[in-house]
């Protein structure tokens, strides 16, 4: 009969290939807005649980929507909003043409803490477009899927941020 | 030289290499970019808490299993949703006592049972609207519909549902309406209604019989029900010009057809399921030898095989 059926997310190989998917970015964006990892990683939970107990009601195609709608929705009924704390990745030996004095270094240091603190007081909506391009790198498209909003309000929200930013550190 | 700050994109194009060479240039020899600049390299380095993929999903894995054991099933109207209606009808009725109109509606997928203020219910199928005026209801029942519904009207005075495609008028019985553009439905499940279509005149149809007015010719069929099979998780046809089949799925499980490959005036006579997605699509096209395949844009196409 039907060459290709659909792919059924009741199948637990295909709820998996949706689940190593999705659940990182899911769990980031989350975790952007909350700042708790605990938290954000029980709504995914929910979610994907969720996403089980309706599989026959969802397509394969529309699980990552489905699955953003959900946590949204768990996220706006919790109410713990703890700071964002980032942290950097332990950077590689670069180009090591450059030497780099204590004092440059110290410098560094002093920017990074700047920026994160900085970051930490975004708001939200700011924040993770932001987050969501810099450390999960989804262009703006993707972002705009995820979020429900124009790929405009998108360039918006993370040029405002870059200012906000620049400001922020810039102040003594 | 100054940022162009009206345009308001302009920094998130910039991260994003998506300015002009000339642009670019421009905002290189400015004396904010350095700022913007460590930013850029900075931010490239974060990362957030560690997230151990693999344990998350052994653990949505064993809260799985246990539900298993302990599936029930769920009903397909849950009490609390008869609760909320019950309560909306209740605060209307308080605060808007005169001439304004009440409304409810349904989403895709979504069933929901409306009381109307003498006791006559309105059960409404996915992606419907049911409206009336409260005010002096007992002398003047009538109600306008888009979409689908299925009634049980109280014995009373006239009882009237006003579509677009034409009206049904019944004293106190039960009877499905199904409206969409050039197409008007009605089944008769107790009593006696008369149903007129726009442009034409009235025809009275009584227990098992049913009407349909498409593109402006009417048929008139026998079916056998007690009550609609949609109620109990499950739509049927008699019939039935495939594209309303196609519109109810639809409506079901919110997706869309392109449907522009078949004929859709060919008739279909059969039941699908509301429970399962793929056995819906598989009941309804196989017979008809149809095949379906999702685009990109997460429209489904039919074609021929």
């Amino acid at each position: 009969m039907n060459k290709e059926p659909l792919k059924s997310v009741c199948e637990q190989q295909n709820f998996e290939e949706v689940f190593n998917k999705h659940s990182q970015t899911l769990r980031n964006y989350i975790y952007y807005k909350c700042g708790d990892t605990q938290q954000a990683e029980d709504i995914v939970q929910e979610a994907y649980i969720k996403l089980w107990n309706n599989c026959a009601k969802v397509i394969f195609e529309k699980a990552k929507s489905f699955l953003y709608t959900v946590a949204n929705n768990h996220f706006l009924n919790e109410v713990a909003h703890k700071k964002v704390v980032l942290e950097y990745q332990k950077q590689n030996v670069t180009n090591s043409t450059t030497i780099e004095t204590p004092q440059y270094l110290l410098e560094e240091e002093e920017f990074h803490k700047k920026l994160k603190k900085a970051i930490a007081d975004l708001p939200e909506r700011q924040r993770e477009v932001f987050l969501l391009s810099r450390i999960d790198k989804k262009k703006y498209s993707e972002i705009s899927e995820i979020l429900g909003i124009s790929v405009k309000a998108v360039e918006k929200r993370m040029s405002k941020a870059l200012l906000t930013l620049k400001e922020q550190i810039g102040k003594v | 030289m100054k940022i162009n700050y009206k345009d308001e994109t302009f920094l998130a194009r910039w991260i994003a290499n998506e300015l002009s060479l000339k642009e670019l240039e421009e905002f290189q020899q400015s004396d904010v970019y350095h700022q913007f600049k460590a930013i850029d390299d900075a931010s490239q380095l974060l990362k957030t808490p560690d997230y151990n993929q693999k344990e998350a999903l052994i653990q949505i894995q064993n809260k799985l299993q246990f539900k298993e054991a302990n599936k029930k099933v769920v009903k397909l109207i849950p009490n609390w949703m008869y609760g909320v209606v019950a309560s909306i009808a209740l605060l209307i009725s308080f605060f808007y006592f005169n001439y304004s109109t009440t409304d409810f509606s349904t989403s895709y997928g979504e069933y929901s049972t409306i009381t109307l203020p003498d006791n006559s219910t309105v059960h409404l199928s996915p992606n419907s609207t049911v409206s009336y005026k409260k005010y002096k209801w007992d002398s003047n029942r009538g109600v306008s519909l888009k979409g689908k519904a299925f009634f049980e009207v109280e014995k009373g005075k006239s009882f009237t549902v006003n579509t677009t495609e034409g009206n049904v008028t019944v004293l106190g019985t039960k009877f499905t309406v199904n409206t969409s553009k050039n197409y008007f439905e009605v089944l008769c499940y107790e009593g006696k209604v008369g149903v007129t279509s726009k442009n034409k005149g009235e025809t009275i149809l009584t227990l098992g019989k049913a009407y349909r007015n498409y593109n402006e010719k009417t048929e008139e069929w026998t079916f056998n029900s007690n009550s609609p099979s949609w109620l109990k998780g499950e739509s049927s046809f008699m019939n039935t010009p495939l594209y309303q089949v196609i519109k109810a799925l639809e409506n079901q499980f919110n997706l869309k057809f392109d449907s522009s490959k078949i004929d859709t005036e060919k008739r279909f006579t059969g039941t699908f399921t509301h429970e399962d997605v793929n056995i819906a699509l598989q009941t309804v096209f196989a017979p008809m030898k149809i095949s379906y395949k999702l685009a990109k844009n997460s429209t489904v196409i039919l074609t021929y095989k």
